[in-house]
């Protein structure tokens, strides 16, 4: 599989990185443009609701700031995914954070899925979002990088902490959760 | 996760949606996907899926990223701090004490020493020429050099004679004399404890 990162035509990663290295600012904000929506999809796979973006920003800081230890073994993009998953497990630590967690949790339990949102985004795609949400935490940011990023189950593996194998297992069991669901 | 049993093909429609295939494995999927309505569905699942992820998550503005990358990369970097426990602070403090009673004890010796200090020429002449002449008035009528009498190793006496020696006025020395003080200061064995008298011609020794 090739990187998703990159079209053929863009300048690679490690290009970019090579670029941003010697001052080129205009490197760093095509590094960010490219890779912080999917960054911030992965956040959000993760739980996080409202700090999605303060995480993301967070996350695109300290990459900047350890860029000299990034040695390429993997994509840039699943490097990112990881500082952003310790991150959030960093934050949740926090009693302060968690306590916000709760609150969030409870207030998109009333209007995440309200019907006017489910009218205007289609029905199929709200049955589908509710399907996501049952699945278990593992199972969702798995299916999120799969689906959404095209990802790897390698690079799926490296970001999310766990083996190859597992993160197959984890993609197979949350598509036939959410195909049960959407049959039910 | 299929029905038609070709899992391996099922599970590359991640890939085949993000256009990240090559050729052959793209015609592959296709191909199958003419065949097996399973596959179609679970095609328009990843595609729905992938489609309201997007639509999902909030919009990130990549300036502000950038603002907050510019802001960090100008922010002095964190000086760290170091946590010293409370034994440590003891060992330290301990072995500071220790090293400060050693100099203390250092320092007392060597003043203590050097009161009871008398130069070698003093106490045992390096240069023989330096041997002073037995005070006789019979024998030496004319001034002599306040040189130290026979050696003295009482300390007392050493601190009370010494200066008789190194006091003496410089000019009551004959050449001979003068020129073997300057080799033995130096060759370090000795040291005036006053300065000469500024008029005192090294010299001529007169």
């Amino acid at each position: 599989m090739s990187s998703p990162s990159a079209a053929p035509d863009l300048p690679a990663d490690s290009a970019l990185i090579a670029r941003w290295k010697t001052g080129d600012e205009r490197a760093a904000t095509l590094l960010v443009e490219r890779h912080a929506p999917a960054v911030a999809r992965f956040v959000a796979s993760l739980g996080v609701r409202e700090d999605v973006e303060d995480v993301v920003q967070e996350a695109f800081v300290r990459a900047f700031e350890k860029l000299d230890s990034f040695r390429g073994e993997s994509a840039l993009r699943t490097w990112l995914c990881t500082i952003a998953r310790n991150l959030v497990r960093d934050r949740a630590r926090s009693l302060k954070f968690e306590r916000r967690q709760v609150a969030i949790e409870e207030h998109h339990a009333v209007t995440e899925h309200d019907p006017l949102d489910g009218a205007m985004a289609g029905e199929t795609e709200e049955r589908l979002m509710r399907a996501m949400d049952e699945l278990s935490p593992m199972q969702r940011q798995v299916f999120t990088l799969r689906v959404a990023e095209g990802m790897a189950y390698k690079e799926i593996a490296s970001a999310v902490g766990s083996t190859e194998g597992a993160a197959r297992v984890h993609y197979h069991n949350a598509m036939r959760a959410i195909k049960e669901f959407l049959d039910e | 996760m299929s029905e038609c049993g070709r899992v391996e093909l099922h599970e590359r429609l991640p890939e085949y949606v993000h256009g990240a295939l090559d050729a052959p494995q793209r015609e592959q999927i296709e191909a199958h996907l003419l065949a097996c309505a399973d596959a179609r569905r679970e095609l328009a699942l990843v595609r729905a899926a992938r489609d309201a992820i997007v639509r999902r998550t909030p919009v990130v503005d990549p300036n502000g990223i950038m603002s907050a990358v510019r802001a960090a990369r100008l922010r002095p970097r964190a000086v760290p701090v170091y946590v010293i426990s409370r034994r440590a602070v003891w060992r330290i403090a301990a072995a500071v004490a220790l090293v400060a009673t050693g100099a203390l004890g250092y320092w007392i010796g060597t003043r203590r020493a050097a009161e009871h200090l008398v130069p070698d020429y003093a106490v045992s002449p390096v240069n023989p020429s330096l041997t002073p002449e037995p005070l006789s008035p019979v024998a030496s009528p004319a001034p002599a050099p306040k040189l130290a009498p026979a050696p003295s190793h009482t300390p007392e006496r050493a601190v009370a004679e010494a200066p008789a020696l190194i006091m003496g006025d410089p000019n009551d020395l004959d050449e001979k004399q003068v020129g073997a003080i300057l080799i033995d200061l130096e060759q370090g064995g000795a040291s005036f404890e006053t300065e000469p008298s500024p008029d005192f011609d090294f010299g001529s020794g007169q």
